[in-house]
């Protein structure tokens, strides 16, 4: 499920070369970097929906990911082990964005203007879905990209996210019907703008 | 099934998104790039942590085949040969035996993935500015290959003259084998025919091309071993016999601070059981070096069920008798 074609490794191959990665053969991880380094920008990008900040976020988690390959048991769907990494990572960014956004707040520096590094990539979602994800939590998000965006089955996700299917659909149901909510009535104000615009402009 | 019900459920959160496919990254260079700094700068731990899942294949990476002789020998086990030679030395870590650490290579990688398995590739780099070489050097990558049969494996130690390993032991039976080549490194072997003529071939290939290529490649024969392994089976609990060909060299074996070592005497031979415990994983293996054979064997079990001391030596016995 998280790999892009052009590089993509077998179950066996990979299997193979983690164990000699495991083995200290460290330059065979290059083969694990250009399989997963697209799939995996593509779902921090969704999820932070910062182009720098993915591309950070694309080399710290393939760092950890080698850091950590010892702790990687066989038996383990390996992209659904790297993808754990990386939901738990951008989580941890999101977090961090939403703390720094609160301590702001309470400075009253809320009116300075970000820096474009900070600014969110405007491009990626249109006005209404920008706040309807805005609103959702970083674990509502994250599900919302890896179902949405990222076309994964509830049993591929669960594999991810270590909670049941069931409980995953229920979620997954509530997430949708938050997002629509406020993609609607965004909408509905949007357009209730654009209909007063042309009014002020008279004046 | 489920993915194609995806799209049309969300469709319109899907198309309120930018329809322009994401841009693309390479990071490769970056990501090998910090992990080698890693490497360099961690080795030791990083080591030990790996050994987690692949205690055979990391306790491997602990021996190192260095014709150094300055480490402080005393406190530590030595395995003499009959001659009174010491053949195997354990030593402390050290900056020097950290800076053995395998660092990315993008020819090497290039080679490898030129390589079908158990092929050995000699490649030379034109212009290598990363070389202290003056004179112009082969360089080599092997891709290992695991044999499931053991008929084959059986087949490829007889070629090469590997020490042999048996079909079940101790009611563990054969998974796969792996038999790989020694790296031609000594001045002798580089001498050999065999060395001189690829090397010419490849040094002209580079010197006619034309079209700023820096690789050149070749698989060459080989039959002289420097590693032999059997992984072993019964259920979900594995052993491995590995063993290093040392060729009249010597061994050391880095001694992490973890590793508490006795020496035994088992069927007339000193084998060493070494017991590592870290803070976050513990395992035992054991060690012995074969005159006969002049080689360096390790026995190490993992999976759901690790041997005890006492089954280690009775394995030893059965291999040694």
């Amino acid at each position: 499920m998280l790999t892009s074609s052009k590089d993509s490794l077998d179950v066996k191959e990979l299997e193979l070369l983690i164990t000699r990665i495991q083995e200290g053969n460290t330059s065979q991880y290059s083969l694990i970097v250009k399989a997963f380094q697209q799939p995996i920008y593509r779902y921090c990008y969704r999820l932070l929906a910062n182009k720098q900040d993915a591309e950070d976020a694309v080399q710290d988690i393939l760092v950890k990911a080698y850091q950590s390959l010892h702790q990687y048991k066989r038996a383990e769907n390996f992209s659904a082990w790297l993808y754990r990494i990386a939901y738990n990572h951008c989580l941890n960014l999101l977090r961090k964005r939403r703390v720094h956004k609160q301590v702001m707040r309470i400075i009253r520096w809320e009116t300075q203007s970000a820096s474009p590094e900070q600014e969110l990539d405007n491009r990626l979602y249109n006005p209404s879905l920008a706040v309807a994800l805005s609103q959702l939590s970083p674990e509502e998000r994250s599900m919302l990209v890896m179902r949405v965006f990222e076309e994964q089955t509830y049993a591929e996700m669960s594999e991810i996210l270590k909670i049941r299917p069931n409980a995953l659909i229920k979620r997954m149901n509530r997430i949708k019907q938050k997002v629509r909510k406020v993609m609607k009535s965004e909408e509905e104000e949007i357009d209730w703008r654009e209909q007063k615009l042309p009014m002020n402009t008279k004046i | 099934m489920e993915r194609a019900e995806i799209t049309h459920e969300y469709q319109d959160i899907i198309r309120a998104t930018d329809k322009g496919s994401l841009p693309e990254i390479d990071v490769l260079e970056q990501v090998m790039g910090r992990i080698t700094e890693l490497e360099d700068h961690r080795r030791p731990s990083l080591k030990g942590a790996m050994r987690r899942t692949t205690v055979l294949g990391s306790a491997l990476t602990l021996i190192l085949m260095i014709s150094v002789t300055a480490y402080a020998t005393s406190e530590y086990i030595q395995i003499r040969n009959k001659a009174g030679t010491v053949k195997v030395q354990y030593v402390a870590p050290s900056d020097e035996t950290a800076g053995m650490a395998t660092s990315y290579n993008k020819y090497a990688m290039q080679a490898q993935n030129y390589a079908k398995p158990g092929e050995l590739i000699a490649y030379y780099v034109k212009d290598n500015n990363t070389s202290s070489d003056s004179e112009p050097v082969l360089q080599f990558e092997y891709k290992g290959n695991r044999i499931p049969s053991y008929v084959d494996f059986s087949a490829e130690i007889k070629r090469t003259g590997a020490p042999e390993l048996p079909e079940v032991t101790n009611g563990y039976t054969f998974e796969y084998g792996i038999v790989s080549p020694s790296i031609p490194m000594t001045d002798a072997e580089k001498r050999e025919p065999i060395y001189q003529k690829t090397l010419s071939e490849l040094t002209a290939r580079a010197s006619k091309a034309t079209s700023g290529e820096k690789l050149f490649m070749m698989a060459v024969p080989w039959s002289k071993p420097a590693f032999v392994s059997g992984k072993y089976s019964k259920g979900g609990a594995h052993i491995s016999i590995s063993v290093n060909l040392m060729h009249e060299g010597k061994m050391f074996v880095v001694q992490e601070q973890e590793n508490k070592v006795e020496k035994i005497t088992v069927a007339g031979t000193e084998v060493v059981y070494n017991s590592v415990n870290k803070e976050q994983v513990s395992y035992q293996y054991l060690n012995w070096y074969n005159e006969k054979q002049d080689a360096y064997y390790t026995l190490s079990s993992y999976g759901d069920k690790a041997l005890t001391k006492e089954q280690y030596l009775q394995l030893a016995r059965e291999l040694l008798e």
